[in-house]
């Protein structure tokens, strides 16, 4: 027979006044912990709403910069990536056929002098023309050497033939859709081809009053201008007599080679559709011809179109360039990424949702087939939220956009832009995605890092293999492509880094407004530390009195249990085990009534996903009784301990 | 009298004696007492802290708003009229009721083609933010001369900046100029170079929205892309119901007109992070009541307990004649000494803790020491009642 337990029955209102003060302080501090973790809870979750980066300000070796002591490009010895960041993000880039969904062209904006987004996919043309007139245009070229000294010695002079031809339509075979009801009738009955393409043996392919087949880019009505207010009946002014330029150098519309003349004279390049090779011939003509595989840019043909196509000498036109012509009409951007807000369209406010969600954190992990297109392309193509677009992917590569940028300081930046479907860059990952979200951006901005309409942003884990697609090199074109993510609130460290080296004031932040928080987020987080700690103060308190209250009554009992001769041990074990029923009684009382409490509490404010953790609440009053049972087990001790025979602390009185 | 007296006296001495006497059960109950000060103070200033925090993100955060078509398919080839962003900025007096009360920091670029200088583009900008190109992450670098600001932009000032390789002439003052013409029939007109913009956008002139021209009139023309920021968070929704009495609430299902265009305001994060706060804030405001009241329930059980085991010696005082009342006095000035000793300690922790008392922290303060001490009274009160015999004899 246990005495204690015993003496604590006889004196119910007592020992249930002491249950209830313990329960008490155990319902206290659960709510404290609970309070304390459902605010740690709402602030993770209100950092997951924002990402910080960085974006350095040329292309570079921002990697290697990063954990080196060197510049961009340099070597030096290798030291720790600043703790603030969190990854560098690479965005990657590929293309895909969209089935049934056509590109949206800056022509349908009535924009006109943004042909160059269409290049390569949606400026694919081919028509039927017949040669009105036909023009040599010799530039010449001048070809500067120096001496060791930097001298200037005399200059070579070379020549450079550009093909200047005119050509009346006789029929289009194929063009983007969106091309034949944007640029006016009369611009499309004649072409106009201002090139410096040769075929492989450098022979002019043209002569005037012959039918050719042509393929190559469309560039749009020759001659346009955007007008003023005034003349807002035509928005653009186009000569229509002036009709349409065709380009086969693309990038190179007015015929001036990209590339100065010397050392990188008789390379050869592709521009995704043709190869080319340029060939210095007698001794100072400069030819850029094309290469003997490449696609035909012309073809002479007598007859229908329709019979050319169909004979042997039409089989690359009708089997090949006129299924690449529809293929790329069908292409869309692809982005891949692990997070969207890595990407400064999306973190700085450039594109927002107009409709749906942005890919979940879930989505990016689990490589869940879901996507975001934009308002433009899901116009144009009927595409509702819960729709899904087959994406048959390809990885033409990117293509550097040059020449509409000062490049004067450090030869950049290049705008990514895809190059060419081709059969032979189709990766063979074929996936219906679903769209999640439909965002409105910029339609076409001539920005390194903005992207444009035909873009659908897919999570990077939704692609097999998708890092062998990445493009890492930051000293690159790809450089607009590199992120680095960094810990919210933590601009200061990177560019206290930065500082350090060189570097301070160079990167440019976006952190989706996070650093105006920062006041509700600190106030937030010491509120929640601070009632736990107020919370554990008053848990602590009114456990010691309870428990200092039980013991002293129990201490005269244990005295005279000693005084019989029963062992310590044995008072002690009685002991405990009436103050772990006392405890145990407490914290079932406390956590119901903690439970109680906070559930009351909280459930008028937050959703379901903010509820009360009942694993968390039971787990936490356990851990509270066993600490105040471990306490009681000490006290006990001494308790039990006691000396039967006092010999300090005695008055003696005379 | 004087007996009264020497007894009072003596009973205090009591009253510290047996205080010394249960010194480690007057420590936990002064230390209760203090807690309930200490609690008192500290969770009534939590509440105002994080509504003065909340109050300060509300005022700061910058709540960016689009322009895009009615369709809001996109914002960046607008082909809107200036007259609507005179409505954003007031310039002009176009429009009785302006937003200029609603929105700020507007930007807006426009841009059209030049014949002259030949291949180049006039950007009509409010400031540098206005045109994407200009952002540093480009890679532009924008260099003003000398007493040039950024503002000049938002004036009708006839100045510019032009891309590095674009020519300018000096004049005899050694003042930079640059001819512009357009396909108009305004001819060719000067303006004035204020800086250059150098790895930016080849053949580009920058140059005031507003700028005048020649006849010192500002032009209509069109706007290709248009944002602005909300001037006040804290009426956020009666901005947006004012902007959407000039602009449409975009939607794929709207018409597509030029006479007609939308606003995206982008304030889904940041009213999700508010309703984030808020919800703390309420939490914490809801749960500090019942936490005042569980620590009142602490400080009134612990008095209770403390007192009720004092039951014999309270017998025994009984027994020796003295009145209930001067029991029950005697116990309430024990209470007392030990609750005005906790609620100093506590009030100087919570001094410390606070920087301060608020009114309604002082309130708590005094109920959370008013309930310590009716447990205490109530405890004597039921103690005092009892029947002495009985009871001594129940304990022998």
């Amino acid at each position: 027979m246990n005495q204690f337990r015993m003496q604590f029955r006889r004196r119910g209102v007592f020992t249930a006044l002491i249950a209830l003060l313990l329960a008490i302080a155990i319902a206290f501090l659960s709510i404290g912990l609970s309070a304390f973790c459902t605010a740690r809870e709402q602030l993770r979750r209100i950092s997951e709403q924002y990402t910080t980066i960085a974006l350095p300000p040329w292309p570079g070796d921002w990697p290697q910069w990063l954990r080196t002591e060197a510049w961009p490009g340099e070597t030096g010895a290798a030291i720790e990536r600043p703790d603030c960041v969190v990854e560098e993000a690479y965005t990657g880039f590929l293309n895909a056929h969209v089935e049934g969904c056509m590109g949206v062209s800056p022509y349908e904006l009535d924009d006109f002098g943004s042909e160059r987004f269409d290049y390569y996919g949606r400026a694919l043309m081919v028509a039927a023309v017949q040669c009105t007139a036909l023009e040599i245009i010799r530039i010449p070229i001048e070809q500067r050497y120096y001496d060791e000294d930097e001298n200037q010695l005399p200059s070579v002079w070379y020549e450079w033939p550009v093909v200047s031809v005119e050509f009346d339509t006789e029929e289009i075979v194929s063009m983007f859709p969106a091309y034949a009801d944007a640029i006016p009738e009369g611009c499309l009955q004649s072409v106009k081809l201002l090139d410096a393409s040769y075929p492989a043996d450098r022979q002019i392919p043209f002569e005037v009053g012959k039918t050719y087949l042509l393929f190559a880019l469309c560039g749009g009505p020759v001659s346009a201008a955007k007008l003023p207010f005034e003349l807002q009946g035509s928005r653009w002014r186009i000569d229509e007599e002036d009709g349409i330029s065709l380009v086969v150098n693309s990038g190179n519309k007015t015929g001036i080679p990209n590339n100065t003349p010397s050392d990188q004279w008789e390379n050869a390049w592709t521009n995704g559709i043709f190869s080319f090779q340029r060939i210095v011939a007698e001794g100072s003509v400069i030819y850029e011809c094309l290469q003997e595989d490449s696609l035909p840019y012309c073809v002479e043909y007598t007859g229908r179109v329709e019979d050319f196509l169909h004979s042997k000498e039409g089989a690359v036109w009708l089997d090949t360039i006129l299924p690449l012509c529809q293929l790329n009409y069908e292409s869309a951007d692809v982005v891949f990424t692990d997070n969207v807000d890595s990407i400064y369209m999306f973190n700085s406010g450039a594109a927002s949702l107009l409709e749906g969600r942005k890919i979940e954190k879930t989505e990016y992990a689990s490589g869940t087939a879901v996507c975001l297109v934009s308002a433009a392309y899901a116009q144009k193509n009927g595409l509702q939220l819960g729709d899904t677009i087959r994406l048959d992917l390809y990885d033409p590569g990117m293509i550097e956009t040059s020449g509409y940028r000062d490049s004067s300081e450090y030869g950049w930046p290049t705008i990514p832009r895809p190059g060419i479907c081709r059969p032979e860059n189709r990766i063979g990952v074929q996936k219906d995605y679903t769209i999640v979200g439909i965002y409105t951006a910029p339609e076409f901005e001539d920005n390194a890092h903005s992207f444009s309409a035909n873009t659908i942003y897919v999570p990077k884990a939704s692609i097999p293999d998708a890092d062998s697609y990445l493009d890492q090199d930051t000293a690159g074109p790809a450089w607009s492509l590199y992120t680095i993510i960094l810990e919210n609130g933590k601009t200061d460290e990177l560019e206290t880094f930065a500082e350090e080296r060189g570097l301070g004031g160079v990167f440019t932040y976006f952190d989706q407004g996070y650093s105006e928080l920062g006041g509700s987020y600190e106030a937030v987080l010491a509120n929640a530390r601070r009632l736990l700690a107020v919370a554990m103060t008053a848990f602590v308190l009114a456990s010691a009195l309870g428990l200092f209250l039980a013991l002293r009554r129990m201490s005269a009992g244990a005295r005279g249990m000693r005084l019989l001769g029963i062992k310590a041990q044995v008072v002690w074990w009685e002991m405990v085990q009436t103050l772990t029923e006392l405890v145990l009684g407490a914290a079932v009382l406390g956590g119901v009534l903690g439970a109680a409490l906070y559930g009351t509490v909280t459930g008028p404010i937050f959703s379901d996903a903010m509820d009360l953790d009942p694993v968390l609440l039971a787990a936490s009053a356990a851990g509270l009784a066993a600490v105040l049972i471990a306490v009681c087990a000490v006290c006990a001790l001494s308790v039990s301990r006691r000396k039967l025979m006092q010999t300090t602390g005695i008055k003696r009185t005379k | 009298m004087e007996q009264s007296r020497k007894s009072g006296a003596a009973l205090r001495r009591l009253t510290l004696a047996v205080l010394w006497r249960r010194k480690w059960a007057s420590l936990l109950l002064a230390a209760v007492a203090a807690l309930g000060v200490f609690v008192s103070v500290a969770l009534y200033g939590l509440a105002a802290r994080q509504e003065a925090a909340m109050a300060a993100t509300q005022r700061d955060t910058i709540i960016s708003c689009v322009v895009t078509d009615p369709q809001g398919t996109g914002s960046g080839d607008l082909r809107m009229p200036l007259f609507w962003v005179d409505k954003l900025t007031g310039q002009r007096n176009t429009w009785e009721n302006d937003l200029t009360g609603t929105v700020k920091n507007v930007r807006a670029k426009a841009s059209m083609s030049l014949t002259q200088p030949s291949d180049t583009e006039l950007r009509r900008i409010l400031n540098f933010a206005s045109d994407s190109a200009l952002a540093p992450m480009e890679g532009a670098v924008i260099e003003l001369l000398e007493g040039w600001t950024e503002e000049v932009f938002q004036t009708d000032a006839r100045v510019c900046l032009i891309s590095e390789e674009i020519w300018a002439e000096p004049d005899e003052n050694g003042i930079l100029w640059v001819t512009v013409e357009a396909d108009d029939s305004m001819g060719p007109s000067a303006l004035q170079v204020i800086g250059t913009v150098s790895n930016g956008p080849g053949g580009v002139i920058w140059c005031p929205l507003y700028i005048q021209r020649k006849d010192g009139t500002t032009e209509n023309f069109f706007v290709d892309s248009c944002s602005f920021d909300i001037t006040d968070n804290t009426r956020l929704e009666e901005s947006k119901a004012e902007l959407y009495e000039t602009f449409v609430k975009p939607d794929r299902s709207n018409r597509k007109t030029d006479s007609a265009f939308g606003v995206l305001v982008q304030d889904e994060t940041y009213l999700a992070t508010m309703e984030e706060f808020r919800s703390n804030l309420s939490l914490l405001q809801m749960l500090l009541p019942v936490l005042t009241v569980l620590c009142g329930g602490i400080s009134f059980f612990a008095a209770y307990l403390s007192t009720r085991g004092r039951v014999r010696e309270f017998a025994i005082m009984r027994s020796l004649g003295m009145k209930r009342r001067r029991v029950f006095l005697q116990v309430f000035e024990e209470q007392a000494l030990l609750m005005a000793a906790g609620a100093l300690v506590g009030g100087l922790a919570g001094l410390l803790l606070e920087g301060g008392f608020s009114g309604g922290a002082l309130v708590r303060a005094g109920l959370n020491l008013a309930v310590f001490l009716a447990g205490a009274a109530a405890a004597v009160g039921s103690m005092i009642q009892v029947n002495v015999m009985k009871l001594m004899k129940t304990e022998e």
